[in-house]
């Protein structure tokens, strides 16, 4: 990186917090603090719910899976636009008119405190470990692309992060969110230039397709029904409709977005503008990848992306093996470029297999000889394209950007997290009767303490491979779980506290005895499965009993 | 009919078009 770069990454870091401050202006009481007054603008809401969704690993992560598998990825996201209609519908009108601040709030309005906090709780747990593991995984990348100790990279992106969310609320995530998006898309389109600048002097357009397809990865659409295939269309339909059901209809980070919206309306355009946008942004993201596939056909490519155990192996005892490896990759590499070049699809295969082969035995080499099982280098790939091979200042560009989704995802996270600390629990159960400036301070307090566990999370779990793998598959146990629970309180007027209550639980214990007992099935299905068993067992438990609802309870069309 | 309902109506036609042209596309250069 040169002085130019790290003068852009800089500049747009002081950017950032210097008008997330400014914007902070009216939130001198918890209203503002959390939910902007409810003033803000449909667009803006709608870039800040893009942007709460998009973290660093969507732009370092997908680019590598696209550049390994191409771009099936996407079916993961066939549910969303079904899935943000259906909430415009349903979810949306009912939380802005009950005027809640957080989803949880209103479960205690239509059953039980328990329900409430226990909903709540899921959230605050899951939230928090995923924070960590959000801020470590980029973290983990930049600090070897970089060159920066782990922990330096983790305060880069924390410290300016917990300044404006703490300071300036809701209001600064929002603001800043919006211009964050505005420079992932705006480095993302410079990289796709960048590659097509590489590619199109050695084939056209089409014949670039035509070696990326000719692998497989422009294969998006897959039609076969099995659950046990992870990105299937009906995977992304059906599972993934309940999971993004769930995300924006029942996860604090989300809901918060739109609830600072000026209106209904508003905030339904906010999110039809995710149901427009989602699908063509990732494709950008993924189409990025496969291009770098390409690019890398023509132009030399490393034969590990991670490079971050080189010289460890080199001064090992299998160094040698090593060299070989490198000496036969680059030879497979020149034979798979001069197939692509004349054309010649089956020789272009076997050269590519032999590459893929040697990058195999290299990985597993290195895993060998490092101890470090978890080492792949899927989420380098991206990284070491825009490091060695953007011009300079789309550089600083490019990481400013990677920064920028890391900051973003994790400040509406960060606040929603201090939102159900308070309303949830403190001031449910500890201060019920306080001023707005004690409120406000316990806020800001609450705000500064989650970003600091996220930090501390986010170190450990850096050197934890496998507790990254367990948070994320912490979330599928109980989201379709949290969904059943909103189905219930929303679309049933039947459905009684005790019901909802251990409906919840019913759903979380079947969802986890699947995923130990039936591993095959893959992750995706676990959000029908529990939103369908606290349904049907909070109906069940619902009727089978004749206990009267609590005074607190509101019927669920109160709100409609 | 109301300008939400057109909304909701545009997005489902876009996505059916959308996965429509990729699995066009997949078959065209796999």
């Amino acid at each position: 990186m040169t002085i130019v770069d790290w003068g852009v990454v800089i500049a747009y870091v002081t950017w950032i917090v210097v008008d997330g401050l400014r914007r902070s202006k009216g939130t001198d009481k918890v209203d503002g603090y959390f939910l902007a007054n409810r003033s803000l603008p449909w667009w803006a809401v709608g870039l800040s719910v893009m942007a709460t969704q998009m973290s660093a690993v969507t732009i370092v992560g997908t680019t590598g899976q696209a550049y390994l598998t191409g771009l099936r990825f996407i079916q993961f996201y066939f549910g969303l636009p079904i899935a943000m209609v259906i909430l415009s519908l349903t979810v949306v009108p009912f939380f802005t008119r009950a005027r809640v601040y957080t989803a949880y709030e209103y479960l205690e309005r239509r059953f039980d405190a328990r329900t409430r906090s226990l909903a709540s709780f899921l959230f605050l747990v899951g939230r928090a470990m995923s924070l960590g593991v959000t801020l470590a995984a980029p973290a983990v990348v930049m600090s070897a692309i970089l060159g920066w100790t782990l922990p330096v990279t983790i305060l880069v992106i924390c410290v300016p992060m917990i300044v404006y969310t703490t300071l300036g609320g809701v209001q600064a995530v929002a603001w800043t969110d919006v211009k964050q998006m505005f420079i992932v898309v705006g480095g993302m389109s410079a990289a796709v230039v960048v590659l097509l600048y590489g590619i199109l002097p050695h084939v056209s357009l089409n014949q670039a397709l035509q070696l990326a397809g000719a692998t497989g990865r422009l294969r998006a659409v897959d039609f076969q029904f099995d659950v046990s295939q992870r990105y299937t269309f009906w995977s992304g339909m059906i599972g993934g409709l309940f999971l993004m059901l769930s995300y924006f209809g029942c996860d604090q980070s989300q809901v918060q977005r739109y609830l600072t919206a000026k209106s209904i309306d508003e905030a339904r355009q906010s999110l039809m503008m995710s149901a427009y946008v989602k699908i063509p942004l990732q494709l950008l993201i993924l189409g990025a990848g496969v291009l770098v596939f390409v690019f890398y056909v023509f132009q030399p490519s490393p034969m590990l992306f991670n490079r971050a155990y080189d010289r460890q192996v080199l001064a090992g005892p299998r160094a040698s093996e090593y060299t070989q490896l490198e000496r036969d990759f680059e030879a497979a590499a020149a034979a798979r470029r001069e197939a692509a070049t004349r054309g010649d699809r089956d020789a272009f295969l076997a050269g590519d297999a032999r590459v893929k082969a040697i990058r195999a035995s290299a990985s597993d080499l290195v895993r060998k000889t490092t101890g470090d099982e978890g080492y792949n280098d899927v989420n380098y790939v991206f990284p070491t394209f825009i490091t060695t091979r953007m011009p300079i200042g789309l550089v600083g560009l490019m990481i400013a950007a990677i920064f920028a989704a890391a900051m973003s995802a994790s400040g509406g996270e960060l606040n929603a997290l201090a939102t159900a600390t308070i309303i949830d629990f403190y001031r449910r159960y500890f201060a019920r009767e306080a001023s707005e400036s004690h409120y406000l301070l316990v806020s800001k307090l609450a705000t500064i303490f989650w970003g600091l566990f996220a930090c501390v999370v986010a170190v450990y779990a850096a050197n934890q491979g496998s507790l990254i793998e367990v948070v994320n598959r912490y979330g599928s146990f109980f989201y379709g779980s949290l969904l059943g629970v909103f189905i219930l309180a929303i679309l049933t007027s039947r459905a009684n506290a005790r019901g909802a209550f251990w409906g919840l639980i019913a759903g979380m214990i079947v969802v986890l005895t699947v995923a130990f007992l039936f591993p095959w099935i893959e992750f995706l299905w676990h959000n029908v499965i529990g939103a369908v068993v606290v349904v049907v067992a909070g109906l069940a438990i619902s009727f089978s009993g004749s206990q009267p609802q609590d005074g607190t309870v509101v019927s669920s069309k109160s709100y409609r | 009919m109301q300008p939400m309902t057109r909304t909701y109506i545009r997005v489902v036609i876009l996505e059916a078009l959308i996965i429509t042209l990729l699995w066009i596309v997949g078959r065209l250069y796999s």
